[in-house]
């Protein structure tokens, strides 16, 4: 093929590409906003806007019984301080587990981290139910955090140690010779210089714990209910409650929204310390 | 002979902070080992909080459900007795376990497939539009991992595949009163379908960031030469990428193995049971059925499994230089 | 580039924006009435929407009260679990329990009795329950003394499309055809099947269905559970012996054939839709609704409002409903469903838990919920169940149902038999089993368990 009808196909195939991706992410958006808007009792339109838009559903979700605000409180602070604990905890130790790393435990109990992470979630919960209940602390945003450190724990450790390993160790040698204990180093040294990084490893913390669903589908049922457990909650055999649930579903994005719109100078580091 | 390396330590502006600014210039000789053995031993305490931590949240806990799995202990028929393995003997009879424990390979393969494939074609995409263009279509493509998973898990069970919104259907081109989920052929790809929709957007995003960490010399030396795009793209990328995407797959993998959201929100593992991962038939045994005895014995195989897997992909990710152990 | 400072500022800003939030929408403790600051934590099903405005009433009974509810909702198949995993393990994360027909022989042991109060504000039981329905009141003292208030019950009815079966050239041809009058509505098996054949048909590229019924879940148990009911065969006998297992050959037969109707009606005869299994009841009313199937059988008390609605009625005309035929015509009875408001026994307000439920069982309350709810119910109180007919609130055949609906026999393991039978419901319509086996499998599953758990002699 000539150059310039290379240069032709290119260009049709990613033409032919965008408009792929377009509509693949576009049409399932454009259908979630068509019938959060709805009226109650209107024909299903599907590819399409309804003859009249209505907010009803949002009316719904965001007043009454089945209103969403104590659900959207719960998620927002649960996350926060489980990814808050999660860090206090991981932190020191990723940067032990990067100083360390001329000892081959060491380095194997940073594999380990790795196996940790993979523990099913699902052979936690029966036991954590048990546990969790007997502490009376169900339905609670501590039993939910304590449960939720599983997730986040190995995630922030094996993230973190890698923005460690980006600090030279002769920095610490210095500072100790200069007389500093080891906790002065970590956090005056160390700690100062992945900033970064521990704003990587919190955003990535804090989306993991967000939206978990089956944790806090175990251990809540009102006080502590996250909100991921009450969008998928609107589940009934009897009715259709699919506007509302939808209504409920793009409010839910909104703080998704901010918070990558917060980060997404961010992006590309939080990514490639996802890879690692 | 003492070198520090301040660029490192550079911040944004450029200035180098106080500390590393006079550690710098009265930096001694490199300490003597012994001095060095001796900070080190005092390292090991960074680690006690986070084994704390480990100790309480996964360590007790799995020995419970170890505990917990001797027992028939099952609610809905008010028994509680020791039984030994008995339950680990019931598992080798269970079908049902058997059927999801294949059926999670295979949604785990169908995920991770069609995850790279859309991935890394749009990736490639996004790699080659003009600047401007690219940043909007980058946000075109990471909206689905905006809506969360069980909004998503949501959105593609009430709208997308059910009648009589039934998006998918009137694209498609089927009749608008047959749902992919409702028939157990289909029902798991349903569900297959909604999972790469809802993820594949992070293997995007990690498989770009490979793609512009490539070093640029090589790829335009490799142009120069003629190699078309695609020549480019399988006998260059590709295996400049291997570690990146590597990494970003077995991450996937794992992930897609547990997978408990989307199958359990779409279908609850109907019907009939035709669309149950191991991790939402596990749940329906402990928490619908009350067989917690049971269910946690079948929690302890799926967590041999899965640590057998995991060890396997680090010993493969080890060997292959992937992780390194960035030692000093 | 945000330092990890400016992220943790963020991180706060969050945070405490969320807590004013919350702060600012939540509700301080009233100070006032005869319960101040106590909250009571109430379990209900999701899918009893036609108690919503009720519900959003609660601030009245916290103003006139004190008394704070705090509603947990979780759709019907997860409801019997949440229930028994909370009272036997005991986490006592509930006071008051909306319990369902088959879980409250097992729960009733760990519930309070309601005795006292009912002595205290009646006189007696006698009094309390004079214009109950009397079955319902079997069921609520299942232990003697009372433990749960009853309030709801429905059953399962068909319904027919007045249009359809009025139509003068469809009455003509369906006599030419099959020999009789179109029967509105169908009273026996043969008519059923007869009347599905004729409407099943295309109709502008699109399949329309002659009827249409729910396959999947508690729907799809409960139209089988109708019509073996109706055929005078239900669970269990007095010595806990499955009705249908190894110790009754007798009713096998029967069974058997109830199988084969609702079989047949999808793979042989082809009268109704093969997404059966996959359908519950929205879905098999959304069918309705849509001109789809000419006729339903479901638990049509839920959608009745939305049914005999000006905008349905406009796009398709009436629904008319009618009861669901047996074999013969002459049918014994269905099974009626019913739920029933439980107060745990460890709970530490009871006399606050026992004026909730006096405030929500008053006469304006429930005909707030009757009139305004998401669907309808048939009230146990009868005298409200015949203010309700004659309002047209509620659909005529499913109140006829229920008065003539058959008890049956209840143990703690009710509710497990009737999981295990919905199990081979589902595979039945899915084809997956021969009407044969589904009655000879079944049958033996719920034998087996009666014998484990020993209930069985």
């Amino acid at each position: 093929m000539s150059a310039p009808m290379r240069r032709s196909v290119g260009t049709l195939a990613k033409s032919l590409g965008v408009l792929f991706v377009l509509g693949w992410v576009g049409i399932p958006f454009f259908s979630l906003v068509s019938v959060s808007l709805t009226p109650e009792g209107a024909p299903a339109i599907g590819l399409g806007l309804p003859a009249q838009l209505s907010l009803t559903h949002y009316r719904n979700v965001l007043s009454g019984v089945q209103s969403l605000w104590l659900y959207l409180k719960n998620s927002a602070i649960i996350s926060s301080l489980a990814t808050l604990v999660a860090l206090v905890l991981a932190l020191p130790c990723a940067y032990g587990l990067s100083r360390l790393q001329r000892y081959a435990a060491a380095r194997t109990l940073y594999l380990a981290v790795f196996v940790l992470r993979m523990l099913p979630p699902i052979t936690l919960i029966i036991p954590y139910f048990f546990l969790i209940a007997t502490l009376h602390l169900l339905d609670s945003k501590v039993g939910l955090i304590y449960a939720l450190l599983a997730p986040a724990l190995p995630l922030a450790i094996w993230t973190s140690k890698t923005f460690f390993d980006t600090v030279p160790p002769t920095l610490d040698e210095a500072a100790r010779i200069d007389g500093a204990n080891a906790w002065q180093v970590f956090s005056r040294v160390a700690l100062p210089l992945v900033g970064n990084g521990v704003a990587v490893t919190a955003i990535l913390t804090f989306l993991t714990v967000y939206i978990d669903f089956i944790f806090a589908l175990t251990l809540t049922s009102h006080w502590a209910l996250t909100l991921p457990v009450y969008i998928a909650g609107f589940q009934t055999e009897y009715r259709f409650y699919v506007g509302d649930m939808l209504a409920a579903t793009l409010v839910g994005t909104l703080p998704m929204l901010v918070l990558f719109f917060v980060v997404q100078r961010h992006m590309r580091r939080v990514v490639l310390a996802g890879v690692h | 002979m003492h070198r520090v390396e301040t660029d490192a330590v550079k911040s944004e502006n450029g200035a180098v902070p106080a500390v590393h600014r006079i550690a710098a210039r009265t930096a001694p000789p490199v300490a003597r080992r012994d001095i060095q053995r001796s900070w080190d031993a005092g390292m090991w305490w960074f680690l006690l909080p986070a084994a704390l931590a480990v100790l309480a949240v996964m360590v007790i806990p799995l020995l419970y459900v170890i505990y917990l799995s001797l027992f028939d202990y099952n609610i809905m028929q008010y028994t509680y007795r020791f039984i030994g393995l008995g339950n680990y003997a019931k598992i080798l009879y269970d079908a049902g376990f058997g059927w999801a424990l294949l059926r999670t390979w295979w949604y785990v393969v169908a995920v991770v497939g069609a995850d790279f494939i859309y991935g890394f074609l749009v990736a490639l995409l996004a790699w080659k539009l003009p600047l401007g263009w690219s940043k909007l279509f980058r946000a075109v493509v990471i909206l689905p991992i905006l809506l969360i998973p069980s909004a998503a898990a949501i959105l593609w069970r009430s709208v997308i595949y059910t009648p009589p919104y039934a998006v998918f259907d009137r694209l498609v081109g089927l009749s608008t009163s047959v749902s992919l989920l409702a028939s157990p052929s289909t029902a798991l790809w349903g569900i297959i379908l909604t999972a790469v929709w809802g993820w594949s957007p992070w293997v995007f995003l990690l498989l770009l960031a490979g793609l512009e960490g490539l070093p640029t010399e090589l790829l335009e030396a490799a142009q120069i030469d003629g190699a078309t795009f695609p020549q480019l793209v399988w006998h260059v990328i590709l295996p400049m990428m291997k570690p990146v995407i590597f990494v970003t797959l077995s991450l996937k993998a794992v992930d897609s193995f547990l997978s408990f959201t989307f199958p359990w929100v779409m279908t609850g593992g109907g019907p009939g049971g035709s669309s149950h991962l191991l991790s939402t038939y596990i749940f329906e045994r402990a928490f619908k059925f009350l067989d917690y005895g049971y269910g946690s014995s079948l929690g302890v195989v799926m967590l041999l499994i899965a640590i057998l897997t995991s060890t396997a992909i680090i010993v493969y990710a080890w060997r292959e230089g992937y992780v390194g152990t960035d030692a000093a | 580039m945000k330092t990890r400072r400016e992220v943790l500022k963020d991180l706060t800003t969050l945070t405490v924006a969320a807590g004013a939030w919350g702060l600012a929408g939540g509700r301080g403790l009233a100070q006032t009435g005869k319960f101040p600051g106590v909250t009571l934590n109430v379990l209900s099903s999701s899918g009893h929407q036609q108690f919503n405005p009720l519900w959003n009433k609660v601030g009245e009974l916290e103003q006139e009260t004190g008394i704070k509810v705090a509603l947990t909702r979780v759709p019907t198949a997860e409801i019997r679990q949440k229930i028994m995993q909370d009272l036997v393990v005991g986490t006592g994360q509930f006071d008051i329990y909306d319990t369902p027909d088959d879980t409250i022989f097992s729960a009733s042991q760990y519930l309070m009795s309601l005795d006292p109060y009912i002595k205290k504000d009646f006189g007696s039981v006698e009094a309390w329950g004079k214009y109950a329905v009397p079955w319902a009141l079997k069921a609520a003292s299942i232990r003697g003394d009372v433990r749960l208030h009853p309030f709801y019950s429905g059953s399962v009815a068909g319904a027919y499309r007045e249009k359809l079966f009025a139509d003068p050239k469809n009455r003509a041809d369906f006599k030419a055809r099959f020999g009789y009058d179109l029967p509105a509505p169908p009273k026996t098996w043969k008519e059923l099947i007869d009347a599905a054949t004729f409407f099943t048909r295309q109709e502008k590229g699109e399949q329309v269905w002659g009827i249409v019924f729910p396959g999947k879940q508690d729907p799809g148990l409960n139209v089988f559970e109708m019509f073996v009911f109706e055929e005078g065969v239900t669970y269990l006998d007095d010595e806990n012996h499955s009705l249908w297992g190894p110790k009754h050959p007798e009713n096998q037969g029967k069974v058997t054939k109830v199988a084969e109707l609702l079989h047949d009606l999808i793979y042989k005869y082809k009268v109704a839709p093969t997404t059966i299994p996959g359908m519950a009841t929205n879905e098999s009313v959304d069918m309705y609704l849509n001109d789809k199937a000419a006729m339903i059988v479901d638990v049509l008390y839920f959608s009745w409002d939305e049914i005999r609605s000006k905008k349905v009625t406009d796009r398709i005309g009436r629904s008319v409903s009618f009861q669901v035929p047996s074999s013969t015509g002459e049918g014994k009875g269905g099974i009626p469903f019913y739920w029933m408001f439980g107060v745990n026994a460890k709970c530490s307000q009871k006399d606050a838990a026992w004026a909730f439920l006096r405030w929500f069982m008053r006469e304006d309350n429930l005909k707030l919920t009757l009139t305004k709810g998401i669907g309808v119910y048939v009230p146990t109180d009868m005298r409200l169940g015949e203010w309700a007919a004659s309002e047209n609130i509620l659909p005529p055949a499913v109140v006829a149902a229920v008065r003539r609906a058959q008890v049956y026999r209840l143990n703690p393991q009710i509710g497990q038999v009737r999981n295990t039978v919905r199990t081979y419901v589902e595979k039945l319509d899915l084809n997956a089993l021969t009407p044969a086996e589904f009655t000879k499998e079944s049958g033996n599953a719920v034998e087996e368990l009666m014998v484990r758990t020993g209930l069985a002699k």
